[in-house]
C-alpha cells in the first residue's frame, strides 16, 4: 500500500467513528494519532522529533489553561449570580427577561464553555418559566442555538476560534472587530424570529406571577463565597486584558494562560480539586491527537487530494467562495465535531490561499463561523444543544428530531444565511 | 519426508490456532455488537462499526508488511498474518452483509 492509501484508510476510519459516534471523540483522536505516528515513521514521512512540532504544544497548553480558568470562574458562582441578578431585576418585564436570557447565554458562552452555560441557564430558565407560567421548551432550545453563536465572540470562546486565532496570530482586538457584527446581527435575528414564532403569544402573562419571580430569585444563593467570586472575576478580567495586549510581546499565549491559572489557584479561594475534577480533560487529548493525525494527512498527501476538490471553489470571487466555504463547513460540522472539521480544513485553506495569492481572512472567518453554527443543524451536532435536549427530557419534555427541525431550523438556517451575507458584504467592502 | 510431515503438521497447527483466534475474536466482537446494537434501529451503526473493523484489519496487515520489508521469511509471515486476519475478518464481513440485508428488508 502507498502512504496515501494507508492514510486515506485512517481518515475514513476516523470520519466513520466520528459520524456514527461509536467511540468517545478523544479515543478516536488518540487512535488516529497512534496510527499516524506508526505509519508516518514506518514510511519515513516524519521522525519522532517532528511529532513534538506537529502537536502544536502551545495551542494545546493554551486550551488547557483556558479550560481551567473557565471552570474557576464558573465554580465561583459568577455566571449563576449574574444571570439570577438580572432576572431578579427584570422579572416583571416578560419580553425584556426573555431577550436578556438569550443575550446573556450568547455573552456568557463567549467567556465559558457552552456546556457549563447551558447547564446554568437551563436551571435558571426552568425556574423562570415555572414562576411566570410559560413553556420552557422553546427557550431552552433557543439558548442551545445561541451558545454556538457565542462561540464566535472572542478568540477563546470556542476551540475552532481558538485554533485559528492562535495559528494565524490574530490579535484580540482584530478578532472582536470582526466578530461583533456577527454576534450582534445573529442575536438580533434569533430574538426576532423566536419572538415571532414563540414569545408573542405569551407576552400577556398573568400579572400576579410577575411579582412572584422577584421574591423567588435570590442571586446570592448561587454564591458559596462572595470573596471567591470577586477575586475570580478580577483575575479572569486581568487574563482577558493581558491576552488582548500580548500580541506585541514575545510571550506565548499558553504562558499567559498558565500564569493566570496559578494566580487564580493561589488567590481566588476556589477549591483547585473541584476545578480539576470539573475540567473537561478530553478536549486537550482530542486536539493534541488530532494535530498529529492532521500532520500525518498533510505529509502523506491526503490533504492535497481534498484541496484539489476545493481549489475550484477558491478560484471564484472571494465574495462568493468565502460564504460557500462557510456553508460547506457548517454542513460538515452538523454531522462531525467542529474541532476536527477546522483542524482538517484549516491547513488546506491556508495552503490554497497562499498558492492562489488571495487574502486568507474571509476564509478563516468562514471556518470559524461555519464550524460554530453548523452544530445547530442537528440534535447531536453541538454538545450544548444536546445538553438542552437532555435537560428537557429530564422534565418529561421530549424533543424528537422532527420537532427540533420544526422549532429550531427557522432560526438555525437564518443564522447561517445571515452569516453568509455578512461575510460576503464584509469581503466586498474590504472590511475583512 | 520427516521435514515434510513436520511442515504439514506446523501448517495444520497454525491453521487451527488461526481459526481459534479468529473465532473467539469474532465471538467477542459479536457479543459487543449485540449488547450495543441490539435494537433494530441501530443496525446502521452496527454496519459502520463492522466496516471500521475491516478497515482496521487491513491496517494491521499493512502495519506488519511495512515493518517486514524484504527478508527471506517475509512472504511466510505475511501469509500467516493474512490467514489470521481472514479468520477474524470473514465473520465480520458476514455480519455486515446480514445487517445490510436486515436493513434492506426493513425498508
Amino acid at each position: 500500500m502507498t502512504p496515501l492509501a494507508t492514510f486515506t484508510i485512517i481518515f475514513t476510519i476516523v470520519i466513520l467513528l466520528l459520524v456514527a459516534e461509536i467511540e468517545h471523540r478523544a479515543i478516536v483522536a488518540m487512535l488516529a494519532a497512534v496510527l499516524s505516528v506508526y505509519f508516518g515513521i514506518s514510511y519515513g514521512l516524519f521522525t519522532y522529533e517532528d511529532i513534538v512540532e506537529m502537536i502544536n504544544l502551545d495551542t494545546v497548553l493554551f486550551i488547557v489553561g483556558i479550560l481551567i480558568l473557565f471552570e474557576t470562574l464558573s465554580e465561583s458562582g459568577f455566571f449563576d449570580f449574574i444571570g439570577l441578578y438580572l432576572l431578579q431585576k427584570l422579572g416583571s418585564h416578560y419580553t425584556l427577561s426573555i431577550i436578556t436570557l438569550i443575550v446573556l447565554v450568547t455573552l456568557f458562552s463567549g467567556f465559558s464553555s457552552n456546556i457549563t452555560v447551558m447547564l446554568i441557564f437551563g436551571a435558571i430558565t426552568f425556574k423562570f418559566a415555572e414562576s411566570l407560567g410559560f413553556n420552557a421548551k422553546e427557550t431552552i432550545l433557543v439558548e442551545g442555538l445561541q451558545t454556538n453563536v457565542g462561540g464566535i465572540l472572542i478568540p477563546i470562546s470556542s476551540i475552532p476560534a481558538l485554533i485559528i486565532a492562535t495559528k494565524t496570530r490574530m490579535g484580540f482586538s482584530d478578532f472582536i472587530k470582526i466578530s461583533l457584527p456577527f454576534i450582534v446581527l445573529l442575536t438580533l435575528v434569533t430574538v426576532i424570529i423566536s419572538w415571532v414564532l414563540y414569545y408573542r403569544r405569551d407576552s400577556k402573562l398573568n400579572p400576579e406571577n410577575k411579582e412572584v419571580i422577584r421574591k423567588l430569585i435570590d442571586p446570592w444563593s448561587a454564591v458559596e463565597k462572595p470573596s471567591a467570586l470577586y477575586r475570580s472575576f478580577l483575575i479572569f478580567s486581568g487574563f482577558l486584558i493581558t491576552v488582548s495586549l500580548s500580541s506585541g510581546t514575545d510571550l506565548p499565549p499558553s504562558f499567559i494562560a498558565f500564569f493566570f491559572v496559578v494566580l487564580s489557584f493561589m488567590l481566588s479561594g476556589v477549591d483547585p480539586d473541584k476545578v480539576f475534577r470539573r475540567t473537561d480533560w478530553s478536549i486537550p487529548f482530542f486536539v493534541g491527537g488530532f494535530f498529529i493525525f492532521v500532520g500525518g494527512l498533510e505529509r502523506s498527501g491526503v490533504l492535497d487530494k481534498i484541496a484539489e476538490k476545493l481549489v475550484d471553489l477558491l478560484y471564484l470571487n472571494p465574495c462568493i467562495s468565502a460564504p460557500l466555504l462557510l456553508l460547506i463547513c457548517a454542513t460538515v460540522s452538523a454531522f462531525i465535531d467542529n474541532i476536527p472539521v477546522v483542524l482538517i480544513l484549516y491547513p488546506i485553506v491556508n495552503d490554497l490561499v497562499k498558492i492562489l495569492g488571495i487574502d486568507p481572512l474571509p476564509f478563516y472567518w468562514a471556518l470559524i463561523v461555519g464550524s460554530n453554527l453548523g452544530g445547530n443543524l442537528t440534535t447531536f451536532g453541538s454538545p450544548s444543544v444536546l445538553i438542552g435536549i437532555r435537560l428537557l427530557e429530564r422534565r418529561k419534555m421530549e424533543v424528537s428530531m422532527g420537532e427540533y427541525v420544526k422549532k429550531c431550523y427557522p432560526i438555525a438556517l437564518a443564522q447561517i444565511l445571515v452569516s453568509m451575507v455578512i461575510l460576503a458584504l464584509m469581503t466586498n467592502v474590504g472590511y475583512l | 519426508m520427516i521435514l515434510s510431515i513436520i511442515y504439514t503438521w506446523a501448517l495444520m497447527i497454525l491453521f487451527c490456532v488461526g481459526f481459534s483466534i479468529g473465532y473467539y475474536s469474532y465471538r467477542s466482537i459479536k457479543r459487543k455488537f449485540d449488547e450495543e446494537y441490539g435494537k433494530k434501529g441501530l443496525l446502521f451503526k452496527r454496519v459502520i462499526h463492522g466496516i471500521v473493523y475491516i478497515l482496521l484489519l487491513s491496517l494491521v496487515h499493512e502495519a506488519v508488511v511495512v515493518r517486514l520489508g524484504e527478508n527471506p521469511l517475509s512472504k511466510e509471515v505475511e501469509a500467516l498474518i493474512l490467514l489470521f486476519l481472514f479468520f477474524i475478518g470473514a465473520p465480520i464481513f458476514i455480519d455486515i452483509t446480514l445487517s445490510l440485508y436486515k436493513l434492506a428488508k426493513k425498508h
